[in-house]
């Protein structure tokens, strides 16, 4: 009687903690995040041959409506936020495998080559969650057991934190988003991706900031006091080499990138930006593939001013209109490419 | 020395078995012919990371004695853990990145008045950080039926320096104490001193002096201790010194009060001492947090001669809540989940100072008040990595 009464309360506690638990997850997790909808819409997409991979520089600068008009893909836009190189494989393998893909653009943001996993768990966790949905439980429970065990978070308050999303993954608006899932639909278009998964913004950055551009970075570098030392984490080159092999096998057509953007050689050192850019190109020249830096293309090529961006480091839908359809004729051409950047050296 | 490879819990390590060595040597229990029970002792890993520091004496009849499961022990436990972590995660790391806002960058023109409100909250979180993983530890070895020596007894309620040394890392003041102090006190040398002053400058001085000199190894040792660095060293000092001094105007400070007929057995008297005492561990705290000696001094200078309480709102958007840093409404946020969760820990440390069983009134109470308690507890504790800025490590574990 007495141990049928304290299993009766323990499991009375369970229950409680498992409803204040939803409870905080019905008002704090975002009825439809950024990995949510990007997941959600690509699984619902039936014909997909190219997607596009990468950060939010990416989510915010490849529209593909724009790029498939001139190319004649079906391609999706399958960037979220801070997205690691890890991240991009598993995207990139997974539309291999179910959408048989046939190109693969891989957009890299300089921000993630030295993020480690472990202090991207946000992201991480955000994104891990948002691909579980819709699978099968064995394979929830397999990608749920790998994560919380992979060793940038086992052991660490990461591995317990997975399990209670509202504390990760979240919408401050708590009110908008309560309404939101009251109503079962996204009631503010605002900050949500189209179909193509590419994400409108129609705010233009304050036009009042002076950034650095290749002419004047010396002079800039020799001023400023605390530049940023870019460098590419062993983890960031494993991974990306992990993609490189996986298209290479695969047959599938890899183009690298990095987007312009206003204040790229702003905060990292010349010399720092210079050799990661270096690696980036003998990297993928190892395995076949291209790496261009449009932040270097010469004016000939892409000329963009900051009316194009929402802000450091995005381009609205102005700036991205022009870039995709810059970078769609880019593909299509035959012309030497090496010659349309500057080398900066 | 960078780079250098060290033993995890080597300090802690060393400590046990110097304890054990000497209390061997000197014949206070027999030396123990096992060496798998004596590597238990040493290496047993609640305590290994940030201590306390265990005597044999009292672990050795726990070990390897028969423990049975005992469902209240282990209820009690599990609360002391969660108790713990919530002082780690909700207390501590919400605070951390403010501290580190002030102190790790440049210190020029920083008002005073933010300088006393980072020490302020450096002291809540260095309070937090290190009694919330002791008390991590004594939940775990608890689980097995093991009780550690305890480590804090709530030292921001003590009425001087001296008492606060009593109170906080309590494992360390006694190691020092029966190891360091009376080995050296009562040397011969020490007690000639001893003897010498009692005749040339009276017999408060003659018992006062060699132990405040002995005070100040201690500190010595402790500060180095903390790490081969010139500020902590000077933290040390500061403590040896200031518990000296004290020491020796004791009679004065007597005369002053009964002059005065000051109360000094009142409750406000009391009080009076807990917060005296409170600023003059947070004096000590400047040393301890402002790594750089030159810094240091600034701090000091600017909390003196330029407090600026009203420059105090500008600072703190300047310095503290400066959306180019983190986004002030996750500072708040991580001030507002502290704040709750001090308010816990506080009734939790009023209760115990007057002597009553916090888990044992919790057990008292209907089931509705302990189980929001548990809640609360691990809610806050999860809530707060809504806001953390980047989880440390435990502050101790570097020693």
């Amino acid at each position: 009687m007495r141990i049928s009464k304290s299993v009766f309360k323990t499991v009375l506690f369970i229950l409680v903690f498992v409803l204040i638990n939803a409870l905080l997850g019905f008002f704090l997790e975002p009825f439809r995040g950024s990995s949510m909808e990007m997941w959600q819409n690509y699984r619902q997409r039936k014909n997909i041959d190219m997607i596009y991979v990468g950060s939010s520089q990416c989510v915010c600068a490849m529209k593909p409506d724009i790029l498939d008009k001139t190319l004649g893909t079906k391609s999706y836009n399958m960037g979220t936020n801070m997205q690691s190189f890890h991240n991009s494989y598993l995207v990139v393998r997974s539309a291999v495998k179910e959408k048989k893909v046939k190109r693969v653009i891989l957009v890299i943001d300089y921000e993630m080559l030295d993020c480690r996993r472990g202090r991207n768990f946000r992201a991480e966790a955000s994104f891990q969650r948002a691909m579980n949905r819709g699978q099968g439980i064995g394979k929830k429970v397999r990608n749920d057991v790998a994560f919380v065990s992979d060793p940038d978070f086992r052991g660490r308050a990461a591995s317990v934190n997975y399990f209670f999303p509202w504390i990760y993954d979240r919408d401050m608006n708590i009110s908008q988003n309560v309404r939101e899932k009251m109503a079962g639909k996204v009631l503010d278009s605002k900050e949500h991706r189209d179909k193509n998964g590419f994400l409108p913004s129609e705010k233009v950055l304050d036009s009042g900031v002076d950034y650095i551009t290749l002419a004047n970075v010396s002079a800039w570098q020799k001023e400023a006091t605390t530049l940023i030392n870019l460098r590419m984490t062993d983890e960031s080159r494993k991974d990306l080499e992990k993609i490189c092999l996986f298209c290479r096998d695969n047959q599938i057509e890899l183009d690298a990138i990095t987007v312009p953007y206003p204040n790229f050689i702003t905060i990292y050192s010349e010399k720092s930006y210079i050799q990661v850019a270096g690696e980036l190109k003998d990297l993928f020249r190892n395995f076949g593939f291209y790496y261009y830096d449009f932040n270097l293309a010469k004016p000939s090529l892409y000329q963009s001013d900051l009316s194009c961006y929402s802000d450091n480091g995005h381009m609205n839908t102005k700036g991205a209109s022009r870039f995709s359809l810059m970078y769609a004729n880019f593909l299509k051409s035959t012309t030497e490419r090496e010659a349309l950047f500057d080398t900066m050296e | 020395m960078r780079g250098l490879l060290l033993p995890l819990g080597i300090s802690f390590y060393t400590f046990l078995s110097v304890a054990y060595l000497i209390d061997v040597y000197n014949g206070k229990y027999q030396a123990e012919r096992n060496f798998l029970h004596f590597f238990l002792f040493v290496s047993y890993f609640p305590q290994l990371l940030q201590g306390p520091i265990n005597r044999y004496d009292k672990m050795k009849d726990q070990f390897f004695g028969q423990h049975n499961w005992n469902t209240e022990q282990s209820k009690r436990a599990l609360l002391l853990i969660g108790f713990g972590l919530m002082k780690k995660f909700a207390i501590a790391d919400m605070l951390a990145g403010s501290v580190s806002d002030v102190f790790d960058g440049s210190v020029q023109g920083i008002p005073g008045s933010l300088i006393v409100f980072a020490i302020f909250l450096y002291a809540i979180q260095q309070y937090a950080d290190f009694s919330g993983g002791i008390d991590i530890v004594l939940g775990v070895s608890e689980l097995f039926g093991i009780k550690m020596m305890p480590n804090f007894r709530q030292p921001y309620f003590s009425v001087s320096l001296g008492d606060f040394w009593r109170r906080w890392h309590i494992s360390l003041g006694a190691w020092m104490r029966d190891y360091v102090f009376y080995p050296f006190a009562l040397t011969k040398t020490m007690q000639r001193f001893g003897k010498w002053c009692s005749q040339k400058l009276g017999k408060h001085f003659g018992r006062v002096l060699p132990a405040g000199i002995a005070n100040l190894l201690v500190f010595f040792l402790v500060g180095i201790w903390h790490g081969a660095q010139l500020h902590y060293v000077l933290w040390g000092l500061y403590n040896g010194i200031i518990i000296a001094v004290s020491d020796l105007l004791e009679p004065c400070f007597t005369a002053i009060s009964d002059k005065m007929h000051l109360p000094v057995n009142s409750r406000g008297f009391h009080v009076f001492r807990v917060v005296r005492t409170f600023i003059i561990v947070n004096i000590g705290w400047y040393f301890d947090r402002i790594y750089d000696f030159q810094k240091c001094m600034t701090c000091f200078a600017n909390t003196v001669f330029h407090f600026n309480l009203s420059g105090f709102g500008t600072a703190m958007r300047q310095e503290i809540l400066n959306p180019d840093l983190a986004q002030p409404v996750y500072i708040m946020g991580g001030y507002v989940v502290a704040a709750v969760a001090l308010v816990i820990v506080v009734t939790d440390s009023v209760m115990k100072e007057q002597k009553k069983d916090v888990y044992a009134f919790l057990q008292s109470r209907r089931i509705l008040t302990r189980w929001t308690v548990c809640y609360l507890i691990i809610f806050l504790t999860l809530g707060s990595f809504i806001f953390t800025r980047g989880i440390g490590g435990f502050m101790y574990a570097n020693f």
